[in-house]
């Protein structure tokens, strides 16, 4: 997904709401209206970024849990952030990036946003577990596999994900390299093995 | 950028890129949203505003407190002082932020990150969770109660130059586990993680540690550097702290002396919105 230059996008998810205003003396009815519409964007977005989710975290239970936390911080200031920007669904994309690399997950919480089997069932039936590829980015560093998704799921280019990130291009580069090189060994030696 | 589609893993001409493409393509990255799924998020949503409101008003006073040194260093404030410093009181790091919920029945991957309740280091608003009609049940399960808030701590905790406390750039996590001050520090890391404090996140909100470089960086909540820079200065504020300040793609970095350096998250209003510190060894 492409974003447009935006220059309020967050470097780091969680600290989305970092610039979130004192909010005691404004009207609670103004935000109850504004919450309906964000209900709508959640319903929307909400099978597409928890999919993104998974590819970013590379399980169902830390992409739903990623995605709960990531969308309840950005409907707390949601009027805030529907005027200061056009494309929320990027907005909260980068943010679940920066947030699954650095802080989102603390505790491991009973899932409430989708509809999951349990975690023991789920490890037992993971749709990957064949998958050499999928198992070879799971051990990935999280910047590391936040790196190649942005790349490879999302299409964006060196400078962007740079952008996303807040790190350098170098930075990009040499986590992407280092990524790359990582997931061509694992794949050679599961090769090796057979 | 010339090629700006090949700068990134092409370097061996193998198909991983294809491959890459190919899974993340695959239908069964799938995940199915819960029914009501939406109406969960909204309800939290509600929670961390209320909270917010419940800390704007609380946190005014003590903000004056706490942005009075930094004023002397720093310069002019810009604005309100409870808009400066309502983030770093405001902003728990997530799962902290809503109450505790169930811990699933089984959970084989996430031993280390499992031991710590969420609402165990503090949700700082004593706030009581009646008007939200929206709310599941669950939701409303009692948190462990707080009896006071964490922000007086906000005035005095110093970030650097090359570490928090005791805790310092490039310490090992057995070493820093030594020091007693990691929250949730059961099992040695086997990738790069962050930890939080037992002092609670008031002050720092977390910190990296890389099972072979040790500390990495530090990602500062309500502590100030020794130069006084904090959340919620300004760019100009940065500027007359740190001569060196230089900006980056999305950040500015400034020296923090000895090997460490601080990075800062500025907003479109040029304000900070986070900070961290961060040793030489950047990489996990």
């Amino acid at each position: 997904m492409r974003e447009s230059g935006e220059e309020d996008v967050p470097a780091e998810g969680a600290k989305v709401t970092t610039t979130v205003p004192a909010v005691a003396d404004r009207a609670p009815d103004a935000f109850s209206a504004g919450l309906s519409d964000f209900g709508e964007f959640v319903r929307a977005s909400l099978p597409g970024l928890l999919r993104y989710g998974h590819a970013l975290t590379g399980n169902p239970h830390d992409a739903a849990d990623l995605v709960q936390t990531v969308l309840e911080k950005l409907g707390a200031r949601w009027p805030s952030v529907r005027r200061k920007t056009g494309d929320p669904l990027a907005y909260v994309r980068r943010a679940m990036a920066n947030a699954h690399i650095s802080r989102w997950r603390r505790t491991r919480r009973e899932n409430l946003v989708a509809d999951l089997p349990d975690l023991a069932a789920s490890a037992a039936n993971d749709p990957f577990e064949h998958e050499p590829l999928w198992q070879a980015l799971r051990e990935l560093p999280p910047r590391q596999r936040a790196v190649i998704v942005l790349r490879y799921y999302e299409g964006l280019s060196e400078a962007e994900i740079a952008r996303t990130l807040g790190i350098s291009q170098g930075t990009v580069k040499s986590q992407a390299s280092k990524a790359m090189t990582s997931l061509r060994a694992k794949l050679a030696e599961g090769r090796e093995t057979e | 950028m010339t090629g700006h589609r090949h700068d990134l893993g092409d370097d061996s001409g193998g198909d991983l890129d294809g491959e890459l493409r190919r899974l993340f393509d695959d239908k069964r990255l799938a995940v199915p949203p819960r029914a009501g799924a939406e109406d969960i998020v909204v309800a939290g949503a509600r929670r961390i505003r209320r909270r917010r409101a419940a800390l704007a008003t609380a946190g005014g006073a003590l903000a004056v407190v706490a942005l009075a040194g930094g004023v002397l260093a720093l310069g002019g404030l810009r604005t309100g002082p409870a808009q400066v410093a309502l983030p770093p009181a405001s902003q728990p790091v997530p799962s902290t932020s809503r109450p505790a919920l169930l811990v699933p029945p089984i959970a084989p991957t996430a031993a280390p990150t499992s031991t710590t309740p969420g609402a165990q280091s503090g949700d700082q608003a004593p706030l009581p969770e009646t008007q939200s009609p929206r709310s599941s049940p669950r939701q409303t399960a009692p948190s462990p109660p707080s009896t006071s808030t964490r922000l007086p701590v906000v005035s005095g905790s110093v970030l650097g130059p090359s570490g928090y406390g005791a805790l310092q750039l490039g310490m090992s996590f057995e070493a820093a586990k030594a020091t007693g001050m990691l929250a949730d520090a059961s099992a040695p890391p086997s990738g790069c993680a962050t930890y939080l404090l037992a002092e609670g996140s008031s002050a720092v909100s977390g910190v990296y540690i890389s099972p072979t470089a040790g500390i990495l960086r530090f990602e500062a909540a309500g502590a100030a550097t020794p130069e006084n820079a904090r959340i919620g200065s300004t760019l100009a504020q940065l500027r007359a702290a740190y001569p060196d300040l230089a900006k980056g793609s999305s950040t500015y970095t400034a020296s923090a002396g000895s090997g460490g350096s601080y990075v800062f998250y500025l907003d479109d209003s040029d304000v900070v919105t986070a900070y961290e510190l961060i040793g030489p060894a950047v990489t996990c």
